[in-house]
């Protein structure tokens, strides 16, 4: 990456549109929307004096091409290959290309403000743990849990954020789903089994919630209908599969605790 | 209205912004974007509740909540400055049907097919209700920005 951004450097077209693409990218794997992306690329390279900018986006993918006035062009993919939710660093890619628009430095001072953006976390990564117990917690007992089930959820919502952490990025989504999902399963049915006031439903529920796709199902039939038809119909079925695959692990639970 | 402000609702709506909070972390929301963030989800459960008991309508409470958080949201991004999604994605979260998930898949499994179709039906329309909710406002919003020329990022 960095070898080829030093290539690039010679050619103002093409380091542009680099530049222009890693913003994109960076808001596509801060879980931003399509046409965010696709607008925000837009924007920097029109700004840069562009005449002619298109771009296509999906969820994985980015392609764009760009015409200058001087006749010079350039044509760039980029394949993006996760997307999770950091809000945090969608704002500050928001920030820049903003602040790009505004003002324009050189390509070179372009690079270095995002370099910074790379590196900036708003919280460090073990956070995940604590927060999936609360939000399991919480929802344990919103949807009806007492004392016990919400001591219990914290602990299997932890369990949980430690899976999300420990497995990172070396498996995929939906296999992560899987897991945590048969985990929380198992576990909240063998503490009904030993305890037998314990509401196991309850502890799943908040569980589930920790996984369910219910916001990405939302947004992605906004996708959908406000005209981004492949982007939507991915991210729709993204949803759905992941839905199936919580069922899958809790069903895969029942069958273990039922041969236990 | 004795039974409105009833010990679970005030359980939920603590709950429902405990959980927020927590969504917002996982989420990686700015710290000094959570409590905005929080009371997104709060209202959320709050006019969802409210719609529910004098309607008797889930889809309708979901569609009504989500429009409100939508448009809060958006209201939000143009106050704090950031994109509308950083309160828009927590706050919808209590209202994700997560019981009628668990209670599809546990009576399937139990050969409960009748309270099986009533859950699967209950995710489903809280589903397009939330669904409904955002786009409905979205394209307000996205049409508003295109007649004041405004863009995303802006």
């Amino acid at each position: 990456m960095e070898q080829s951004k030093e290539f690039y450097k010679n050619n103002f077209t093409d380091y542009l549109l680099c530049l222009a693409l890693d913003v994109g990218e960076g808001m596509l794997k801060s879980g931003g929307e399509v046409a965010r992306v696709e607008q925000t690329i837009e924007l920097i390279c029109r700004a840069y004096g562009a005449a002619h900018v298109e771009v296509f986006s999906i969820i994985s993918v980015i392609n764009a091409t760009i015409r200058m006035p001087d006749g010079s062009y350039s044509s760039q993919m980029r394949r993006v290959k996760s997307t999770s939710n950091d809000l945090y660093r969608l704002e500050l890619y928001n920030e820049i290309s903003r602040s790009i628009c505004r003002e324009t430095p050189a390509l070179a001072e372009f690079d270095e403000r995002l370099h910074a953006v790379k590196k900036k976390r708003a919280y460090p990564a073990w956070v995940t743990i604590p927060a999936s117990a609360l939000a399991a917690s919480s929802f344990a007992v919103f949807f009806g849990g007492g004392l016990f089930e919400c001591l219990i959820a914290v602990v299997i919502g932890a369990l949980v954020g430690v899976i999300d952490l420990a497995l990172g990025n070396h498996l995929n989504d939906l296999a992560k789903i899987i897991i945590s999902s048969f985990a929380a399963g198992f576990l909240s049915s063998l503490a009904s089994v030993l305890w037998s006031s314990v509401n196991s439903g309850e502890i799943m529920i908040g569980t589930i919630m920790l996984l369910v796709p219910g916001v990405a199902f939302g947004t992605a039939l906004r996708d959908l209908l406000c005209g981004d038809l492949i982007a939507g119909s991915l991210k729709t079925l993204q949803a759905i599969l992941a839905a199936l695959m919580i069922a899958f692990g809790y069903i895969l639970s029942m069958a273990a605790i039922g041969a236990v | 209205m004795n039974d409105f402000f009833t010990l679970t609702f005030f359980t939920r709506l603590l709950t429902s912004l405990l959980g927020t909070l927590a969504f917002a972390v996982l989420f990686r929301c700015r710290a000094r974007h959570l409590p905005y963030a929080s009371a997104c989800g709060l209202f959320t459960y709050a006019i969802y509740y409210t719609v529910d008991y004098f309607t008797g309508s889930i889809f309708l409470a979901a569609f009504l909540c989500t429009a409100f958080t939508t448009a809060f949201a958006e209201g939000c991004a143009r106050l704090r400055h950031a994109p509308a999604l950083v309160f828009l994605v927590p706050g919808t979260i209590p209202i994700v049907p997560g019981s009628d998930l668990y209670y599809t898949m546990r009576y399937l499994l139990q050969s409960k097919y009748e309270s099986f179709f009533i859950h699967l039906q209950n995710a489903l329309l809280v589903g397009i209700g939330i669904a409904g909710g955002i786009v409905s406002v979205s394209l307000i919003v996205s049409a508003w920005r295109k007649y004041k020329g405004l863009h995303l990022h802006h």
